[in-house]
């Protein structure tokens, strides 16, 4: 679900949230408009604005794992983490993780790719949000879900900044709820 | 588990001076006071040493804080080559209560050092930064592998054990002037941090201090940073 259309309705914040990303045209390839959350992370009110917004939906919601996907959900993740009292845990790309891990597989246009999480992170039972930064596909928090049942956890809810308007009719990725703040930001309407 | 150290770093007191501790704690739970060498550095220079022994009530609160952090970082033997005793952080984000005290650690030291810029390297820079930049109000700058961030970018190429490899900046993501500092979680020879100053100050900014949870002294990383002052909550030997 969009925020903006779940309790945020005309949100000021919101606005600024979607005016502070900036597109790039063409990354990584020709045809994709990068979204780039790296100008929001400049601009403190409106970072901050983004970060409030998921704490106060998340904070009496028993959360207590709050899991990141590498790298821009490392960004966000840790800050709403800590606001709700939850822990951290990163889910990263291969072979970066030092302990012992479990590892889900995923699709990408051309191959896979896989998420990796370690160990006892979380424990049966305990109440998770997966946070990245945008959501297109969906094939990498799908990934992140299914690793965090696996060890069994409760997955709440993924949580991300920005999403494509594509996932508005599917509003669930493999049966859970997806909270999204803005849509992807067009390019004529950039400075 | 290799026994980990909290040191103390420098506070400082105002702009203008410093209170350097030269004292290492060995157990802070049962240390009660303890007897400290102290420097302290005016704006005009002229330096004045204190001794004495005195507990000071923040220090032990602090100390405590410290001694928790460096219980909550995991040894993991032999990652991710044989001989390494690699720092995994992961547990002490496990840790609601100590990754709060981390990140309140750095947030005492720099809230009132006029710092508009919090610069993280990839990727566990990335966990620590943002929090600290939400909390100090300034803006949070990733410095990443090559060939992640979309934009115009700066490079700079750094050694590595064997060869090289390339941290890069966004090209205005920060202005002349600005009062920066850099985090990651560990240093070690201290080479991706020294990468990450030289990006900054070629745009212009000062780079007023590196602030690492880990560090592990006998890499010498902090003589390589030179007189960047260097920042740390434990070290580990």
């Amino acid at each position: 679900m969009f925020a903006g259309e779940n309790g945020l309705k005309g949100d000021p914040r919101l606005q600024a949230i979607t005016e502070a990303i900036r597109v790039v045209p063409h990354f990584p390839k020709p045809g994709i408009m990068f979204q780039d959350i790296t100008t929001l992370l400049l601009d403190h009110k409106a970072f901050k604005d983004t970060v409030d917004i998921f704490v106060d939906r998340y904070r009496d919601m028993n959360i207590s794992v709050v899991a990141g996907v590498e790298a821009r959900g490392f960004m966000f993740g840790p800050s709403i983490a800590l606001a709700i009292g939850a822990k951290f845990v990163p889910l990263r790309k291969p072979r970066k993780l030092p302990a012992e891990v479990i590892s889900e597989s995923y699709e990408l246009e051309y191959g896979t790719d896989c998420l990796e999480m370690h160990l006892g992170a979380v424990t049966l039972g305990e109440r998770a949000v997966v946070i990245d930064d945008l959501v297109a596909t969906g094939g990498t928090l799908s990934a992140a879900i299914k690793l965090l049942e696996r060890a069994g956890a409760e997955v709440v809810e993924c949580a991300c900044v920005i999403g494509v308007p594509e996932v508005k009719g599917q509003c669930r990725l493999n049966g859970k709820p997806l909270y999204i703040l803005v849509e992807p930001r067009e390019i004529e309407h950039c400075c | 588990m290799l026994r980990l150290r909290p040191i103390h770093s420098s506070a400082q007191l105002d702009r203008g001076g410093f209170l350097a501790a030269h004292s290492l704690i060995r157990n802070p739970a049962t240390c009660l006071s303890r007897s400290l060498s102290f420097t302290v550095r005016g704006a005009d220079s002229a330096r004045v040493t204190i001794k004495g022994r005195f507990r000071m009530a923040s220090e032990d609160g602090r100390n405590k804080r410290i001694a928790k952090i460096a219980s909550a970082i995991r040894v993991i033997p032999n990652f991710p080559k044989p001989g390494i005793m690699f720092q995994d952080i992961t547990t002490l984000l496990l840790d609601p209560k100590t990754f709060k005290d981390t990140i309140d650690l750095f947030v005492e030291r720099y809230k009132s050092m006029d710092i508009s810029v919090v610069a993280g390297v990839e990727a566990r820079g990335f966990i620590f930064g943002p929090p600290i930049a939400l909390a100090i109000g300034a803006k949070f700058v990733p410095m990443r592998k090559p060939n992640k961030l979309p934009g115009e970018v700066i490079s700079e190429e750094y050694s590595l054990e064997y060869g090289t490899d390339i941290m890069e900046m966004h090209v205005g993501a920060v202005e002349a002037g600005e009062r920066a500092i850099i985090i990651d979680d560990l240093i070690a020879t201290g080479g991706t941090l020294c990468a990450a100053i030289r990006l900054l100050e070629r745009v212009g900014v000062n780079v007023i201090e590196c602030a690492c949870v880990i560090e592990l002294p006998e890499l010498k990383g902090r003589d390589r940073l030179g007189n960047k002052p260097l920042f740390v909550l434990v070290s580990s030997v």
